[in-house]
C-alpha cells in the first residue's frame, strides 16, 4: 500500500511539473500578445485576436431575414460573443489582458506552492509547519483567483458596454464569480488550519513523557 | 513557562544521576533530559509515579509551579 502511495505521488508530481510548464508557456503568451498590440505588427493579423467577449440580452436583426423563401423577424437573446468593431479604440482591451494576466499568474503561485509541497514530501517532510503554511497558501490564492478576475472583468465591461450603443443590441453586464471555487478554497483553508493544530497536537505527544 | 521541573535537585538528593534514573525507571534519557531541561509539554501519571518512586519524592518535589510574572 505504501510503494501504491507513492507511485500516485510521482504521478501527481510529474502532471504537476507539466501543468506548471503550460502555464508558464500562458504567461508568455499573453506577454507576447500585450507586445503584438502595442507594436501592431504587420506580419501578424492582430485585428483577428482584438474585440472582447460579451453577454447579450437581446440582439435584433434590422431587417427581416428569409428563411425558406419566407421573411422573418429574427433576433437573438441570451448569449454571449466575441464583438469586433473595426477602428475601435481598443485601449479597454489591455484592462482585459490585465485580468487574464492576473487569473494566469494566480494559477502559476498555485502550481508553484503545490511544487513545494511536492518536494517536501518527496524529502519524507509530510507532517512539518511549512506544508500547513502553503496549504493555507493555496486557499488563499484559489478564493483570489474566483474573485479578482471577476472583478475585473465587470469593471471592464462597465466601462465599455456604458458607452456603447449599437442600434438592435442589448447588452448584459453580469458579476460572474465561480461560488464552488470560493468554496474549494474555503475547504483548503479549513484543512490547512487543521493540519497545522495537527502538528501541534503532535509535538505535544512527542513531548508527553 | 509555569511549571518547572527540579529533578536535578532531586538526582543531587539522591546522589543519582540521570543516566542511572534512565535505566532503573526504564525511559530514555532522551525523555528524561526533556523533563529536565523543562521543554516537556506533559508527563504521564505513571511517568510520575516511577520517578518519585526511584528517587523517594512527592510529584511537588519534581514540578513547582512559578508564576510568568
Amino acid at each position: 500500500m505504501a510503494l501504491r502511495n507513492s507511485q500516485i505521488l510521482k504521478i501527481i508530481k510529474s502532471i504537476v511539473s507539466i501543468l506548471w510548464v503550460l502555464q508558464w508557456a500562458v504567461l508568455i503568451s499573453i506577454i507576447i500578445y500585450v507586445l503584438l498590440l502595442i507594436l501592431n505588427v504587420d506580419f501578424f493579423n492582430v485585428d483577428v485576436l482584438k474585440g472582447f467577449k460579451i453577454h447579450f440580452a437581446k440582439i435584433d436583426f434590422l431587417k427581416p431575414i428569409v428563411i425558406d423563401g419566407k421573411e422573418h423577424i429574427v433576433k437573438l437573446t441570451n448569449g454571449e460573443g466575441r464583438l469586433h468593431i473595426e477602428n475601435f479604440n481598443q485601449s479597454f482591451i489591455y484592462m482585459r489582458i490585465l485580468g487574464a494576466f492576473i487569473d494566469s499568474f494566480l494559477y502559476l503561485l498555485i502550481l508553484y506552492l503545490l511544487r513545494k509541497i511536492f518536494k517536501n514530501l518527496t524529502t519524507s517532510q509530510f507532517f512539518i509547519p511549512e506544508n500547513g503554511v502553503l496549504l493555507r497558501k493555496i486557499g488563499f490564492t484559489i478564493i483570489a483567483l474566483a474573485i479578482v478576475p471577476a472583478i475585473i472583468h465587470f469593471i471592464t465591461d462597465a466601462m465599455v458596454l456604458n458607452s456603447l450603443q449599437i442600434e438592435g443590441v442589448t447588452f448584459k453586464n453580469e458579476f460572474n464569480f465561480d461560488l464552488q471555487t470560493i468554496l474549494l478554497g474555503i475547504l483548503v483553508f479549513v484543512i490547512s488550519i487543521v493540519f497545522l493544530r495537527g502538528i501541534e497536537l503532535k509535538k505535544d505527544q512527542e513531548l508527553t513523557i | 513557562m509555569a511549571i518547572v521541573t527540579n529533578l536535578d535537585v532531586q538526582l543531587a538528593k539522591n546522589k543519582m544521576t540521570l543516566t542511572e534514573l534512565s535505566e532503573r525507571v526504564n525511559i530514555t534519557m532522551a525523555n528524561l533530559s526533556i523533563l529536565k531541561s523543562g521543554k516537556a509539554r506533559a508527563v504521564r501519571f505513571s511517568t510520575l509515579e516511577l520517578i518519585c518512586q526511584e528517587l523517594n519524592c512527592t510529584p511537588g518535589d519534581i514540578l513547582e509551579f512559578v508564576p510568568d510574572n
